[in-house]
């Protein structure tokens, strides 16, 4: 039983590092400081622009800020937020603009934009 | 000439000692007890406990239904019990699996506590747990896969090939003055790309060295060094993760079991004075 455990678990870590190959996210992959991520990010609740002490406490992330893991991280996060935010009939914008490895700049918004 | 003797007495053994200096007194081998302590030690000595999170974007879908007051003071109590169980022996197999879960139960309920470092610092506390007489090495193959993994990611981004990933690191970020004056006297990117690379042949190559028996010296080298460096360079601990991975070598670590023999020179103060002072550090009593 205990060797099963064990290994149900190696084999989940040994699926994360292959799943990781094809996906933005690299959760449980063994993937620390790999990618560096320096963003700024802006949002607006309802009308109201979030000050940085509310945009922490909403986001549990600083608005501007450093990552040491796959951008898509912070995105989750903040996507995934809205989203649950958005059932309490809440309506909010995100426009986060960051830089990968000190590459060029680029931009997420929320709500997508089509 | 003496002889200096340890002996292993039966009485040590069957009973657990709340001296938490005592690693003879429990059932686990003395390697890994070894670990486990000095991880509990470092995460009540770090307060890690005023971290672990209430649930917040968890992994596992449900988990934010619980009251988030309670998660989190239930997690915080049961963390704290079980540090201090394996500290001072106290069903200590046992309270490391305990451990171990409550802080993987942390990672998985909230991306905002999520860390590769608390996750492998848990499964160091949940696999030694697991392990008994007769099961697979648990605490080594994780360490490999961890640096499979790690190596592996490295291998296959741009960023890390070119060098781009260290230099953006070391220069923008960690703003470190003796890689920017090195660096500025090689070619673009020289230093960076070094680096990279060393870092990718390194956690590669350690792997087969946690997997193959006869090169467990070179792998407990490796991992030190390695480990040692990133903390010197970055100043950081990464939270657990130093920690973790440098206390996991003393799962390769084969402990002595029965006596040792320490030939000294009775004529000579130094021995003299040299076994004084371990029979005072010798908290066990094997020193005969």
């Amino acid at each position: 039983m205990r060797n099963l455990i064990a290994l149900l678990l190696f084999g989940f870590q040994l699926g994360a590092i292959v799943y990781a190959r094809f996906v933005p996210t690299r959760y449980f992959c063994w993937a620390p400081y790999d990618i560096q991520t320096d963003y700024v990010a802006t949002a607006t609740v309802d009308g109201n622009r979030l000050s940085g002490a509310d945009f922490r406490q909403r986001y549990r992330r600083p608005a501007r800020g450093f990552d040491n893991r796959s951008p898509r991280h912070l995105i989750d996060m903040f996507q995934q937020v809205e989203e649950k935010r958005a059932k309490l009939g809440e309506q909010a914008r995100i426009v986060m603009k960051y830089r990968v490895n000190g590459k060029e700049e680029q931009e997420w918004r929320w709500p997508p934009q089509h | 000439m003496a002889l200096a003797t340890s002996t292993l007495t039966p009485a040590a053994a069957s009973k657990p000692s709340w001296n938490p200096l005592k690693f003879g007194s429990t059932d686990l081998p003395t390697g890994l007890l070894i670990m486990v302590k000095s991880l509990a030690l470092v995460l009540l000595l770090t307060n890690h406990v005023r971290i672990l999170p209430d649930p917040w974007l968890p992994f596992v879908p449900g988990v934010d239904l619980i009251p988030p007051v309670l998660f989190q003071r239930t997690l915080q109590t049961v963390f704290i019990v079980s540090a201090l169980a394996v500290l001072f022996n106290r069903h200590v197999r046992l309270a490391s699996l305990v451990l171990g879960s409550t802080m993987l139960l942390a990672v998985l309920s909230s991306k905002a506590y999520y860390g590769n470092n608390k996750t492998f610092c848990g499964l160091m506390f949940f696999l030694t747990g697991l392990s008994a007489p007769g099961t697979r090495p648990f605490v080594r193959w994780q360490l490999g896969i961890t640096y499979f993994g790690a190596g592996l990611n490295k291998l296959l981004d741009t960023d890390w090939h070119s060098g781009v990933f260290f230099e953006i690191w070391a220069v923008d970020r960690l703003h470190h003055s003796w890689y920017i004056a090195l660096d500025s006297m090689l070619p673009p990117l020289f230093l960076g790309r070094l680096v990279c690379w060393t870092t990718i042949m390194t956690e590669l190559g350690v792997v087969p060295c946690i997997f193959i028996r006869r090169l467990y010296y070179w792998a407990i080298c490796a991992n030190i060094l390695f480990q040692s460096s990133l903390l010197l360079f970055t100043g950081t601990t990464f939270t657990l993760f130093f920690y973790s991975m440098t206390a996991a070598s003393l799962a390769f670590v084969n402990w002595p079991e029965g006596p040792l023999h320490v030939m000294y020179d009775t004529r000579r103060g130094l021995a003299r004075r040299a076994r004084r002072t371990s029979e005072l550090l010798d908290i066990e009593g094997k020193f005969a």
